[in-house]
């Protein structure tokens, strides 16, 4: 079992759909991403094989229209508040050049299924939720492993997950206003940089 | 239970309900509404009203059957309303922009039926 605390950042690049204007950074802001869970083991000393899920917080995009409605209630007398979360979760191979080492550099790949949430609201009067998703098709990582001792270690990471989304959802007011596949899909990624302990390495 | 100065209590109370209470602000999204109208009996086949989605991304969509085989679907975006008749080549496509000029008909409707987009309305109950 790998339990993997870290903090990264998140950024997107990329568009959500091939709409006009929808990139990927206009929908969502950069995340931080708090923690990930891995489960898993080591197949090989150089291999280890297991499943991954994180969660990222952060706020809205640099879209227009929704930091003007975001904004217009940035003050301490109002309620507006804007956020926006994604998932990823999936199954992930990473390969140890040196584990028996104290330091350790890994190379990993992965592939699961991704969401990516937005959230606007003002106090109970209005509510809009706005939710993609899809599939990452490679999650591609690569990192470096300080081990301080036997069941510890720590180091730097990066994370390049590249895929789509299909399918979206929109709720207003807690009813559900459209939910169904994407007409015009585009590929994005998300590039996250961080630092992970890693326990029972 | 303590005693607490009066005036310092009166005091507090008026600097936070300053505070919390004065020009609050809300989201206050745009609204749309679509009516649908027969030209020769003026009754109103669609009268429905819709937010606009704040959120790039959002969509509301909705199916409305106006008689017979003659559907719409109505398409919001935060950035346009879009309306399809079935079978239809022609879309009534209209930007927020547009419409916060004020009502949008559409130019080329069924035969025998007027659309309207009309901006600002109070959203229909679910």
């Amino acid at each position: 079992m790998h339990i993997v605390p870290l903090t990264a950042v998140s950024f997107p690049f990329g568009a959500a759909t091939n709409g006009r204007g929808d990139l990927l950074g206009a929908r969502y802001g950069w995340q931080w991403v708090p923690f990930e869970i891995g489960l898993g083991a080591k197949v090989i000393d150089e291999l280890y094989v297991g499943a991954y899920f994180n969660v990222g917080v952060g706020s809205e995009g640099s879209d227009r229209t929704t930091e003007r409605h975001c904004e217009s209630g940035n003050d301490i007398d109002d309620d507006v508040s804007c956020s926006s979360v994604t998932v990823h979760a999936g199954f992930e191979a990473r390969y140890n050049f040196m584990p028996a080492e104290s330091m350790n550099a890994w190379v990993g790949y992965g592939a699961g299924v991704t969401s990516a949430s937005q959230h606007i609201s003002d106090a109970g009067r209005y509510d809009e939720t706005s939710t993609a998703q899809g599939i990452d098709f490679a999650r591609l990582s690569g990192g470096l492993d300080f081990r301080f001792g036997r069941g510890f270690g720590m180091g730097p990471f990066a994370v390049v997950s590249v895929g789509r989304y299909s399918h979206q959802r929109t709720t207003i007011n807690n009813i559900v206003t459209f939910s169904g596949d994407i007409d015009d899909p585009a590929m994005h990624t998300w590039v996250s940089l961080g630092l992970r302990m890693v326990i029972l390495p | 239970m303590t005693n607490r100065n009066p005036r310092f209590v009166t005091a507090l109370f008026g600097a936070l309900s300053l505070v919390a209470c004065d020009g609050q602000q809300y989201v206050s999204p745009d609204t749309v509404q679509l009516v649908i109208t027969k030209d020769s009996s003026s009754l109103r086949l669609v009268d429905r009203c819709n937010y606009m989605p704040v959120l790039l991304g959002s969509m509301v969509k909705a199916r409305y059957a106006i008689e017979d085989d003659l559907k719409a679907t109505l398409t919001i975006t935060h950035d346009a309303v879009t309306v399809d008749f079935d079978g239809a080549a022609d879309t009534f496509k209209v930007s927020a922009g547009e419409l916060a000029d004020g009502t949008q008909t559409a130019p080329d409707p069924p035969a025998g039926y007027t659309v309207e987009l009309i901006p600002g309305c109070t959203p229909d109950d679910p």
